[in-house]
This record gives C-alpha cells, sequence and structure tokens, in this order.
C-alpha cells in the first residue's frame, strides 16, 4: 500500500463512514420481533388492528401445564414451580377465586350462574330451593358470606359455574393443571430459559410439565437461530479463507475482504435499523448471507487484471441490477421484506463503496490458479435432457400453498406442548372462534357480551370472556330483581330457620349494583384489548354469532393466509415485467441480440428452479417466488461479467458462485419455513444458472 | 371490689396460663401422630350433623348413614331432613377426601404442609386430635380449627371456620 495524500483521503472517509454508521448503530435502540403476522400483516389496515393487538398480547402470553396421574402431586409441584417464579419477570395471569372474592362477596345477591338464571326466568323456585338446601346441608360446605345474606348460596353456585374453584381438570385418564403467565413489559423472551430450568428441576417419570405459548416459540426460534447464524457465519468465512488461500496462497488476502464485508454489515443493520422501529429475526439471518452476496464485488475487482472502463462499468451495472431486483421487494407490502431490501442494497452499496474507495489503494496478487468449468457433448446433453424432463414433471405439479401455518414449523417438543394445552382448554377439540366485541363503555361492552352469551348458551356452546367473571350493573340489577321474586315466592320455606324479621329483611333489601372498572380487574389485560373492546371465544364447528359494526370475528390464520395469497398473486403478475426491465437494461449497454443472449440462461435457470421445488416439495409459496426474483439479481451479475471472457473473470464468478450458493444453502436449513423456501429458491437459481450461462457459452 | 378484680385477673392469667401449658404440651408432630392414632378401615355407621351458623339462631340438624372406603371415598347419605348423598371421592371434593384418607390411613405428612396438630389421650383410650391451619397457607382464610374426636373410631368431627360457623359430625356405630 502506497501512502500518500490520496489514500489516507481514502481511509479516513471510510473510517469516517464507519464512524457515523456505528453512531446510527446505537442512536436507536430496537427490539428483534420474531412475530411472523406482525411481519406481514399492512399495519396500516384497519381491519388488521384487531388482529395485530391480539397477536401482541399473544407475545407475552405462555402457559405453564402440568400432566401427572397423580393430582396431589400436580397441586405440590404447581406450587413449588410458582413460588420460583421471578415476580420482577413474569405475573401469573390465570385467574384466582381468592383475588376476585372481594368483588363477588360484597354483593352475593348479584351474581348468579346461568343455569340458576334460567330457573327464576322461568320461575322454577322449588328446583333452585332443593339446591340451595343440598348446598346448605353439604358437611363440606363453607359459607362464602353469612347465611342470612346468601339463602341459597347462590353465589357459590356462580362460582363453580364458571369453573373458578376447579384446580386439576380429569382428562382422559390423566390430571392436568395450567397456569397463564405474562412476561412483563420491557422483559425479553431469553427468561424463559428460567422457566426451562425450574421444568428441569420439577419434571420426573410422574409428572411432566410443558410450557407453551409464543413467547416460548419465540425463545426456542431465537436461541436456535442465534446458534445458525454464528454457526453459517463461521463456515461461510472458513470456506472463503479455504478458496481464498486456493487461488492465492495467501492468506492476507482475506483482510481487506472482511474488512469490506465487516463495513457493509455495520452499514447496512446500522441504515436498516435507522429506517425501521423493530426488525425481524428473519432478516438478521438473512443478513448473514451478505457475506456470500457481498464477497462476488471484492472477487471481481481482485480477479481483475485491468480496472478499466468495461471492469467499473460491468461492477456497476451488475450492483445497480441487484438493487433493482431487492427494490422490487418494496412492492409486496410484507415488512420482512422490506427490511431485507433496505438491509441488503444498503449493505451491498457499502461494501461496493469500501471497495471502490480503499481497495485502488491496495495491491493484490495474482491468481495461481486457474479453475475451469467445462461441460463436453454428454455431459451437456444430460443437462440439457434432465432439465426437459424436470420442466416437464414438474410444470404440472406447479401447486401455490399460501397457508400461514406453513411458514413456521415448531420443534415436537412444542408441537406436543400446544397439543396438551389444547387438550385442556378445548378437550372435545371443536373449532376456536375469536370474536371482537366493542361497546360504547365498558357497561356497555359487558351488556353486549351478555347478549352474545345468551345465544351460545341456548345453543349450548362454551365460551370464555370477562362477562364470566364480571356482570354488567344491567346484569346485576336484573338477577337483583330475579332473586327478590325468588324471595318473595319460596322464601318463606326457610322459616324454620330463618326468623320472620329476617325472611322481611331479605325481602326488602334494596339493589347495590357493584362496579369494578377494568383497571380494577386484575385479569383484564387476559380479555381486553382495550377499555371498550374486548376478546370472546367460543367453541363451534361453525360462527354462530353474526358480524355487525359492534362484533366482528377475527382469524389471524385466515387473513394472514389471505394477504400471502394476494401478495403471492401480485408478485406473479410483476415477475414477467421484471425481467423485460432487466432486459431493457441491459439492452441498452449491450444491444439486444447480446442481452437475449446473456439473459435466456437465467430465465431457464427460473423456470427450471420452480420446477425442482415442485418435484422435491410438492408446494410452492410466496417465498419460493421471491427467490426467483432475487436469484435473477444476482445472476444477472454472472452473465454481465461472463460477457468478458478471460480466464480471471471466469474464476471470479466461479468463486463468487461458489459462496453466494454456499451461503443460502446453509440458510436453507433453518426451521423458518420463510425462510428456508426463499433460500432454497436462491441456492437452486443460483447454481442452476450458473451452469447454463456456462452452458450458453 | 379492687381486691376482686385482681383476684380474678389472676384467676385468668392461671386459667390461661395453664390451658396455654396444656396446648403447647399437646402440640404434636405427624411421626408422633403416627403412631399414636388407630388406622381406621372401612366404616358404614349411622351419622348426625349439627350446623351452627352465624346471625341463625336454630342449628340446621341432619343425619343419615355413613360410609368410609379408603378406595373409594367418603359417603353421606343424608336422609332427614332432606334426602341427598354426598360423596368425596378422588374426582368430587377431592381435598375433603384427601384429609379423611390421611387421618383414616394415618399419613399425617400430607396434613403437615397445612395443619399444626394438637393430641390428647385420655385414661379411657378416648383420643382427641384438633388441626390448626398454619400461617399463610390456603386453609388458614377459611378454618379455625378441625376437633377430631374417636376411639377405635372417629366419634365427633368439628369444623370451625373463620366466620364463626360450626359444623359437628357424630358418628354413631352400634
Amino acid at each position: 500500500m502506497v501512502y500518500n495524500r490520496l489514500n489516507l483521503l481514502r481511509i479516513f472517509t471510510v473510517m469516517f463512514l464507519g464512524i457515523f454508521f456505528i453512531f446510527l448503530f446505537f442512536l436507536n435502540p430496537n427490539n428483534v420481533q420474531y412475530s411472523l403476522v406482525k411481519a406481514i400483516l399492512p399495519s396500516d389496515a384497519t381491519e388488521n388492528s384487531y388482529i395485530l393487538q391480539l397477536s401482541e398480547k399473544n407475545a407475552s402470553t405462555l402457559h405453564v401445564i402440568f400432566e401427572a396421574n397423580n393430582d396431589n402431586l400436580i397441586i405440590e409441584t404447581e406450587e413449588k414451580f410458582l413460588s420460583e417464579i421471578n415476580s420482577d419477570f413474569f405475573e401469573i395471569i390465570t385467574p384466582d377465586v381468592s383475588t376476585l372474592l372481594d368483588y363477588y362477596t360484597s354483593a352475593p345477591t348479584n351474581f348468579i350462574s346461568s343455569e340458576t338464571r334460567k330457573k327464576l326466568l322461568n320461575s322454577d323456585y322449588n328446583s333452585v330451593f332443593n339446591e340451595g338446601m343440598e348446598r346448605l346441608y353439604n358437611p363440606a360446605s363453607i359459607q362464602l358470606v353469612d347465611f342470612d345474606k346468601d339463602v341459597y348460596s347462590l353465589l357459590y353456585d356462580f362460582l363453580i359455574s364458571n369453573q373458578l374453584t376447579a384446580k386439576t381438570k380429569y382428562i382422559n385418564g390423566k390430571y392436568y393443571s395450567y397456569k397463564d403467565l405474562r412476561l412483563k413489559p420491557t422483559i425479553k423472551t431469553d427468561k424463559i430459559k428460567d422457566l426451562e430450568i425450574l421444568k428441569n428441576k420439577y419434571e420426573n417419570h410422574n409428572i411432566r410439565i410443558y410450557l407453551s405459548g409464543t413467547p416460548v416459540h419465540t425463545y426456542s426460534t431465537s436461541s436456535s437461530s442465534t446458534i445458525k447464524i454464528n454457526f453459517i457465519c463461521t463456515i461461510i468465512t472458513l470456506l472463503i479463507a479455504v478458496l481464498t488461500y486456493l487461488y492465492f496462497k495467501n492468506i492476507k488476502l482475506l483482510i481487506p475482504i472482511a474488512l469490506s464485508l465487516a463495513f457493509g454489515f455495520i452499514g447496512g443493520v446500522s441504515i436498516m435499523k435507522f429506517v425501521f422501529n423493530d426488525f425481524h429475526i428473519v432478516t438478521l439471518l438473512f443478513a448473514s448471507a451478505l457475506i456470500g452476496i457481498g464477497i462476488d464485488y471484492s472477487l471481481h475487482y481482485i480477479f481483475a487484471q485491468e480496472k478499466d472502463k468495461t471492469f467499473y462499468k460491468n461492477f456497476f451495472i451488475s450492483l445497480f441490477s441487484t438493487i433493482l431486483a431487492f427494490s422490487l421487494l418494496f412492492f409486496i407490502k410484507i415488512e420482512i421484506l422490506s427490511q431485507i431490501a433496505v438491509f441488503t442494497i444498503s449493505g451491498l452499496t457499502c461494501v461496493c463503496l469500501f471497495i471502490i474507495i480503499i481497495y485502488p489503494c491496495l495491491d493484490f496478487p495474482d491468481a495461481k490458479i486457474n479453475l475451469k468449468l467445462k461441460f463436453n457433448k454428454y455431459t451437456k446433453l444430460l443437462i440439457l435432457s434432465s432439465t426437459t424432463v424436470i420442466l416437464l414433471l414438474g410444470g404440472f405439479k406447479i401447486h401455490f400453498n399460501d397457508n400461514l401455518t406453513a411458514l413456521y414449523t415448531p420443534t415436537d417438543e412444542l408441537k406436543q406442548a400446544e397439543l396438551v394445552y389444547s387438550k385442556i382448554i378445548n378437550p372435545d377439540n371443536i373449532k376456536t372462534n375469536f370474536l371482537t366485541v366493542k361497546g360504547k363503555n365498558f357497561e356497555d361492552l359487558l351488556q353486549k357480551e351478555e347478549e352474545i352469551s345468551k345465544v351460545l348458551e341456548e345453543k349450548n356452546i362454551k365460551y370464555i370472556c370477562i362477562s364470566n367473571y364480571i356482570l354488567s350493573e344491567n346484569r346485576q340489577k336484573e338477577n337483583y330483581e330475579l332473586i327478590k321474586k325468588l324471595y318473595k315466592n319460596n322464601l318463606s320455606e326457610f322459616k324454620d330457620i330463618l326468623t320472620s324479621k329476617q325472611i322481611k329483611e331479605l325481602q326488602n333489601q334494596d339493589f347495590t349494583p357493584k362496579t369494578i372498572s377494568p383497571e380494577e380487574f386484575p385479569y383484564s389485560d387476559n380479555f381486553l384489548l382495550s377499555p371498550t373492546t374486548s376478546v370472546m371465544i367460543y367453541f363451534s364447528p361453525m360462527n354462530v354469532i353474526k358480524d355487525n359494526e359492534y362484533i366482528s370475528h377475527i382469524d389471524i390464520q385466515t387473513t394472514v393466509s389471505k394477504y400471502l395469497k394476494e401478495y403471492r398473486i401480485s408478485l406473479l403478475k410483476i415477475l414477467p415485467f421484471v425481467y423485460i426491465l432487466i432486459l431493457f437494461l441491459i439492452t441498452v449497454f449491450y444491444g439486444i441480440k447480446k442481452s437475449l443472449k446473456m439473459l435466456f440462461p437465467i430465465v431457464i435457470s427460473s423456470a427450471l428452479t420452480i420446477s425442482l421445488i415442485s418435484i422435491l416439495k410438492s408446494e410452492l409459496n410466496l417465498f419460493n417466488l421471491i427467490g426467483i426474483l432475487l436469484a435473477l439479481g444476482f445472476t444477472v451479475d454472472y452473465t454481465i461479467f461472463s460477457s468478458k471472457n478471460d480466464k480471471n473473470t471466469q474464476n471470479a464468478i466461479l468463486l463468487a458462485c461458489i459462496t453466494t450458493s454456499a451461503s443460502f444453502l446453509l440458510l436453507s436449513f433453518t426451521t423458518f419455513t420463510l425462510l428456508n423456501s426463499l433460500c432454497l429458491t436462491l441456492f437452486l437459481g443460483i447454481i442452476s444458472a450458473y451452469i447454463f450461462i456456462k452452458l450458453s457459452e | 371490689m379492687k381486691i376482686k378484680l385482681i383476684i380474678f385477673s389472676f384467676l385468668c392469667l392461671f386459667l390461661f396460663a395453664k390451658s396455654y401449658a396444656i396446648t403447647s404440651e399437646n402440640k404434636i408432630s405427624s411421626e408422633e401422630l403416627t403412631k399414636q392414632l388407630p388406622k381406621i378401615e372401612n366404616i358404614e355407621c349411622k351419622f348426625k350433623q349439627e350446623k351452627v351458623l352465624k346471625n341463625i339462631q336454630k342449628p340446621l340438624i341432619s343425619g343419615g348413614n355413613f360410609k368410609f372406603n379408603p378406595n373409594e371415598g367418603v359417603f353421606f347419605e343424608t336422609t332427614y331432613p332432606i334426602k341427598n348423598t354426598y360423596s368425596y371421592t378422588n374426582k368430587d371434593y377431592k381435598q375433603i377426601n384427601d384429609i379423611i384418607l390421611a387421618v383414616s390411613n394415618k399419613k399425617y405428612s400430607k396434613l403437615d404442609k397445612e395443619f399444626v396438630f394438637f393430641y390428647n389421650k385420655t385414661k379411657n383410650g378416648n383420643w382427641n386430635l384438633t388441626l390448626k391451619p398454619k400461617e399463610n397457607t390456603s386453609a388458614k382464610k377459611y378454618i379455625d380449627y378441625i376437633d377430631i374426636e374417636g376411639k377405635e373410631y372417629i366419634k365427633t368431627l368439628v369444623i370451625m371456620t373463620k366466620d364463626g360457623n360450626k359444623t359437628t359430625q357424630w358418628f354413631i356405630t352400634d
């Protein structure tokens, strides 16, 4: 390296930019997002706001489930487990009747079960009296309030009916108990590790403990992603080191290559962090592919003998075509893809900036070997005939799956945990329906829920909602009126137990509504999206409640899948125009005949990739199509540089192809179906494009 | 007058100290209790129940047939004043069943977590076991004490709750 003013200026420029990027990096503390729902749904659409709110709520709610043959063991283990949970990180949100007793016992005649309500509405006082007497003479019964305040023990009946007293459930020969926990705000999901430690401590052959819920999936994904990112970066780095040494017999070349990639990475991440409030784990995973993508430019520069006009023309056209391909991701309106686009565009630009500014200061050795890939006529025939067969077979098998569930595959342990939880909440395995209910105020909201509950009860449909626990003032007044009628018509049956004065006082008591605000109710967050909007869950094979301006069903899976389908169809329509646009771009520089010859192998490789994936995986998704789009952006580089048919350029292209495709091949093994679809397509697209470019020479 | 008051105070103090001494002396661990009490097998007998509820002048009297089987659970077949069968088994009222099973099978360690035991034996062989809920237990919120008296079998069971309600059950064997 020659130390002159120009070189020093170059170095200072890069250092200044580097410091600026680092400043930008630490300027904005961002959060890593794991929710696919949030990443796919456009947040500006108002109909999605409930789904996003519900998804946000689910993101911090998890379940600890205990399973054993002996329910004493469950109760004991659960107590020990919960006592060791760090309350700075987690709060228990499963409704506990003892925290609500003050609310109920202060006005016991306001709370009656729906079964008792039905009987009272039908004036079936004898039945209510008989049940009251059974509860009264029960040797094990405990009065929740003084007998003369709740003669028929209707409050106890109300609590039993809401299963607010059951500690365990007995299902198919085993006992189960569960507790819902919530991660406190600002606490990260890595605290789930503490729960895993407790789980391992208390689990044995007599009792099983499961952890389920979104934060558990997030934690599992993030831990495995961190390992994978480190693994991929290590393997790619080793591969680059080996190949660089093989070609140049000089390991010091790794230094400028590594610096260019580091500069590109910091620039890419800083700009992405600056643009987006939060970024998704999938973006971070994809970011590790920058190593493979960014190195292409270093290799083209290092291998090029002459850095003349032609070289720079090819250099910038290839960068520009890649940027063009990635910038089309902005049209698909999925935030993950926008983040990937911003990161890759800015990262690659920074890599190229580093190369253009710094590399001219450096002296690079010549390549010591020349690896040439050549196909004899038999190999060519084999490739062409295989391609034809694959195109024909795969072409007829093309089938798209736009379902959200196809984008993420949980581990077996997590799948089992979710199944167990589902078994407890919904033992009959009936379809779970989510309903949002909007009221003018909290009282109105409760009343609307009570109307819906009435419909569900008539159809014997089980449901869960806040009005199971808090009754509207209106309902409380109705209950009080029913109790008053019961007392008027039936209380005299207790004449042997109550004095006439007591009977008269009870018959003449005043109604006292017992209100509780959403802020006072300790479990509001379980049910409320806002003080006037709640979520009801009911179990029915079909929707039995009609949507209107206050009530709407939400189905996260169907809604997100619908968007995925829309995006996929939009992309299918855009893709042909992308090829035309690229053709137009390279025609400007190379003429129509040469441009067609350059683009044809890439078109074939795109078709081959789609057919091959159809055969291998049988179902394609949006992210396979996005992979085709991005592969186009990468492989146009190869075809552009290939136009300069010298050995160094060919070596650079081969090396670039190996490193880039290796990055994507490694990423295609992640558990995120979204990412492995994208990266498998990129891997196959890049390799096949390279082969066809070679065949066309 | 003043002297009478002082004497009365001393008497109260003496009685209090004596009862405290007796109570403290009668406190027993679950391991020692296992040695003292007999194991109770199947029982079928009559029972009578009296519930004294706060603010209610008359006690609620009921009675009927009682059955205990360690494998099945506890059954109160009430025949008067109403007809109903109350069962405390592994499925229904499990915790009640657990307490009764624990006492009859002499597995007091299970009750150790919730209760402190006080035991007393008289010369004619009758024994008295009082269970008082420990602090910070769920039983403490509702139960004041449980008193059990017996000889070869449980004769009486008294449950006193915090709100002043008292349930007494007598088990009458022929």
